[in-house]
């Protein structure tokens, strides 16, 4: 089972990185590296099954989202608003 | 080998239904709750989306929300169990408070994911791993598919509750 839930994790973050590396919009990628940190968080807790790790997941998890926020606002910052 | 594929679709099923319904229950399609929310559901509207499923999205990408709480429960509760679980969910609150959040979605997500685990794992036999490749499937099927198609249906869910 654990090597099962790996293998799906692993799947998932390869084509994620792959959607977000072919996706020229930057803003418009945020939503596949998410998917990328979700499976790589998951990925992190089953490879080493202690409590240290968990704090190591969700430390990097937090860490990605508060990156994506950073990201988007400072993009939305740049380019002046198109919308009426 | 088919055992265990069946336990983790019906794993993807639960977990998809349980964050959407929380994600929809805190209102996370009302408004962008943090600043690059507001920016990624402009760039989904300008892309042929959906405003509040874009808000949606933008919420989940931009802060911990049930979503994350999900996934991070599931690996709580896996290494150490209902303590694990309740860690996650402390851990998750601040998390979305450094993400200048103010809301309580993935706090009660991980708390709700902690005792549904903790339920089909003692009851129905189910892997806690399982909810882990799971998690991962829903969201996949939210963000890494089609965002705009997700963005529509999450917009006309929203509408209809």
């Amino acid at each position: 089972m654990l090597e099962l839930a790996a293998a799906v994790c692993a799947v998932v973050a390869v084509y994620a990185a792959l959607r977000a590396v072919l996706e020229k919009n930057t803003l418009r990628k945020l939503p596949f590296i998410n998917v990328m940190n979700f499976a790589v968080a998951g990925i992190i807790a089953l490879i080493l099954p202690h409590p240290l790790t968990l704090v190591a997941a969700v430390a990097y998890f937090v860490g990605a989202t508060l990156e994506a926020n950073a990201i988007a606002s400072a993009l939305a910052k740049l380019t002046p608003e198109d919308e009426p | 080998m088919i055992l265990e594929l069946a336990y983790i679709t019906a794993a993807a099923v639960i977990s998809l239904i349980l964050f959407i319904a929380l994600d929809i229950f805190w209102k996370l399609p009302k408004e962008g709750g943090v600043s690059g929310a507001d920016a990624i559901s402009r760039e989904i509207v300008a892309a042929g989306g959906d405003k509040n499923g874009g808000w949606m999205l933008g919420n989940i990408i931009c802060s911990p929300d049930a979503s994350a709480g999900t996934l991070l429960a599931a690996c709580g509760y896996w290494i150490c169990g209902i303590p694990g679980g309740i860690a996650v969910a402390v851990l998750v609150f601040i998390g979305a408070r450094i993400c200048a959040d103010k809301g309580w979605a993935g706090t009660s997500g991980a708390l709700a994911a902690t005792i549904i685990i903790w339920a089909l794992s003692t009851f129905a036999g189910f892997p806690p791993e399982a909810f882990i490749a799971g998690m991962i499937i829903a969201i996949l099927l939210v963000q890494g598919i089609s965002p705009l198609h997700a963005s529509r249906a999450l917009g006309s869910i929203w509408r209809k509750i």
